[in-house]
């Protein structure tokens, strides 16, 4: 048949083209495995998401207490004594610090930075709230969760490790759909990382900074000749069917030998003198933490890693218990920067360049002080996001002079809509970064709406 | 005449025909019984048949999940490493979640084989294996009372090698009865994890890497022990059924 002497497929023509694409499909698919093993693909991008768990307060962050709020009488005083006054990041003026952020002024300083603040939560429950910002979709289920950010990420991306997810594991699944999280290494830091991605038979010893090898290189050698021989002998007396269920088996062998050859498990080890820079053994887990987000970004392992960090739920002696943790993040959070800008990214320029960090929280903590002189759960949480394509020194959403959400609409700040129709939500944020960092489709799951005053 | 060859000929048709009909009808129901007894005598026979990965419906493999393939190594081999049988040994230990225990929820939830499960496969086969063989070389016994190396002397036997045929007659003959315990041995770690004989191929690759093995690394049967349980431990054979 033709049409108009356009050129167009016959039946036959199409059904050709179709079984030769839908079998050519899964051997690019799995030839494309063993390159995202080392996670660099296309482009070379990296992305962080630091999460504070427990809620950390906001005011002592990126939204300190200043000018009206503190002549508002709202806040307590301890907030506005000359020992909290707000720090400004050199050479932007718009962006403000608490106390618990200070330290990290120099990081904000070096990147592109932009604050979120006033995002509406409306349930402050931890875990629903935990969720919900990981992962950009709210459900009122403590136990009906949907992938984190970086997870939704790795789902499209493949090949392994496609996320990397350092001390408590966020929301991983769609809980509803039971599906496995795909092309995930998980572990509570980053020397079990280290301790998998390692051949079988070596060992580390931390006073030498020295490798162990248990077992010779030959022998490993020996031994895996032995598995692929085995494989091989058994693959001849297979039915095709069977030799069809082992491809992916094989795919994934491939993968992993070039994991093991790599010798990415040695760049992984976290020693004493990287630990120093990012607060060290006094910097708690948050330091290890930080260090370990750095290994893994400079080695190359994975693009993409959720690192959580607990403790933040601070109900008890606040400005006693909370600063120091954020003072701790914000020291670690200025010497991951500092290492980013130093390392040369493969594609040219620093590491520093070509990543993108995201740090949420559950929501806010009360202006104001309870019995126990903690604070407790409030509704207006926020977020910073820095790195390239950020628009830098920007501030989005905003919190009135007794610390609750404005409303946001067309880049500026309106009066809180009684409906929440102009409040500012997590997955507005979650969807504007899934966009920026390449995945549409993703992000139009999440919401429609996007932030594009976050966006350079 | 002619019309009577005829005849005879076409009875010679008719006879070839029923003869090919009744082979193809025997060759059938053979392929089918010998199927069924295949079928059978395979490891794990009894478990329901699922799909994995790209394999089609109805296909007679299915792949177990590392928890499942963990807990039934220890069994086989003899020793106990997950204590606490309500905790996942592989998110204890690795933190990764990988398939679970339940056969049908991980089909869905882990249908194909990725990198991870196999890192956590060599991860879980190396530590198998060295606490199989270093309790072994320490003279343990399995919950029955039985030496974990109940065929061989693994700190003396090992197979022959080529250099040994200058040494005395006596001593020769030592090391070749050694190298017989060290064979049955093999042979009897295939039954207890694959519920068969390996082959002559396989027993002789296996020979044939122990021996490099323990030359490698300064003639440590600890060692080359090791490292052949491990490769057996990792084969596909193990990880799916």
């Amino acid at each position: 048949m033709k049409h108009n002497g356009a050129s167009i497929f016959n039946r036959r023509q199409f059904f050709r083209s179709a079984t030769g694409l839908s079998l050519s499909l899964p051997f690019l698919l799995h030839a494309e495995e063993p390159k995202r093993a080392f996670g660099l693909v296309n482009t070379e991008q990296y992305f962080i998401h630091f999460f504070l768990l427990g809620a950390a307060d906001g005011f002592l962050a990126i939204d300190p207490v200043v000018g009206d709020k503190a002549r508002s009488g709202r806040f307590d005083p301890t907030h506005t004594s000359s020992d909290f006054s707000a720090t400004a990041v050199p050479g932007k003026d718009q962006l403000l610090l608490g106390k618990g952020f200070a330290p990290a002024a120099g990081a904000f300083s070096k990147m592109p930075t932009a604050f979120v603040r006033g995002i509406y939560i409306e349930v402050t429950a931890h875990a629903t709230a935990q969720n919900y910002n990981y992962s950009g979709r709210s459900s009122l289920s403590a136990t009906r969760t949907y992938p984190s950010i970086g997870q939704q990420m790795a789902n499209v991306t493949g090949g392994f490790p496609g996320h990397i997810c350092l001390g408590p594991n966020p929301p991983l699944v769609d809980t509803d759909k039971h599906l496995q999280p795909r092309a995930l290494l998980s572990a509570n830091n980053v020397d079990s990382i280290a301790n998998l991605v390692d051949r079988p038979g070596l060992r580390f010893n931390y006073k030498t900074s020295q490798r162990i090898k248990d077992v010779s290189d030959k022998a490993i050698h020996e031994a895996s000749q032995l598995i692929e021989s085995l494989d091989n002998l058994r693959a001849k007396n297979l039915s095709s069917s069977y030799q069809g269920g082992l491809k992916a088996w094989n795919n994934a062998k491939i993968a992993l030998d070039r994991l093991y050859q790599s010798d990415l498990g040695l760049s992984l080890r976290l020693t004493e003198d990287t630990l120093d820079r990012y607060g060290g053994r006094s910097g708690g887990e948050i330091a290890q933490l930080v260090a370990g987000t750095f290994l893994s970004i400079k080695s190359g392992i994975c693009p993409i890693l959720t690192v959580s960090f607990d403790g933040f739920d601070t109900h008890f002696n606040h400005f006693a218990n909370h600063v120091p943790l954020q003072q701790q993040f914000a020291t670690a959070l200025s010497a991951l920067v500092a290492d980013l800008s130093a390392t040369p990214a493969l594609t040219g320029g620093s590491l520093a360049d070509k990543t993108t960090i995201l740090i949420t929280t559950d929501f806010g903590r009360t202006p104001d002080l309870n019995g126990n002189r903690g604070t407790d759960h409030w509704d207006a949480s926020w977020a910073v996001v820095m790195g390239a394509g950020i628009r830098d020194n920007t501030i989005i959403g905003g919190t009135d002079t007794s610390g609750k959400a404005l409303g946001w609409s067309q880049g500026t700040l309106v009066p809180f809509a009684k409906d929440h129709s102009n409040a500012l939500f997590p997955e507005h944020l979650i969807a504007t970064i899934l966009k920026k960092q390449g995945f549409p489709d993703a992000a139009s799951l999440i919401s429609e709406v996007q932030l594009h005053e976050l966006l350079a | 005449m002619h019309r009577l060859l005829l005849n005879k000929g076409r009875e010679a048709q008719w006879t070839w025909l029923l003869v090919v009909l009744f082979l193809s009808i025997a060759g059938f129901w053979s392929c089918r019984e010998k199927s069924k007894k295949m079928r059978s005598s395979a490891p794990h026979a009894e478990t329901p048949v699922a799909e994995p990965d790209n394999i089609p419906q109805n296909s007679a493999v299915y792949r177990l999940t590392p928890e499942q393939t963990y807990r039934s190594m220890q069994s086989a081999l003899g020793i106990t490493l997950t204590q606490n049988t309500q905790s996942d040994p592989i998110l204890t230990s690795f933190n990764v979640a990988l398939g679970g225990v339940d056969y049908f929820r991980s089909r869905v939830r882990d249908s194909s084989a990725k990198v991870q499960t196999l890192l956590i496969s060599r991860a879980l086969a190396y530590r198998l294996a060295s606490t199989f063989v270093s309790r072994g070389f320490g003279g343990e016994r399995n919950q029955k009372g039985e030496d974990l190396f109940s065929k061989c002397n693994p700190n003396v036997d090992r197979p022959l090698l080529p250099e040994d045929n200058k040494l005395p007659i006596e001593q020769l003959a030592q090391i070749r009865t050694g190298a017989r315990h060290w064979q049955d041995q093999i042979i009897e770690i295939y039954w207890r994890l694959f519920a068969r004989p390996p082959t002559t191929e396989e027993l002789a690759i296996i020979r044939e890497t122990f021996q490099s093995v323990y030359l490698a690394e300064n003639r440590s049967l600890y060692l080359a022990w090791v490292m052949t349980l491990y490769a057996i431990l990792s084969t596909s054979e193990m990880w799916y059924t």
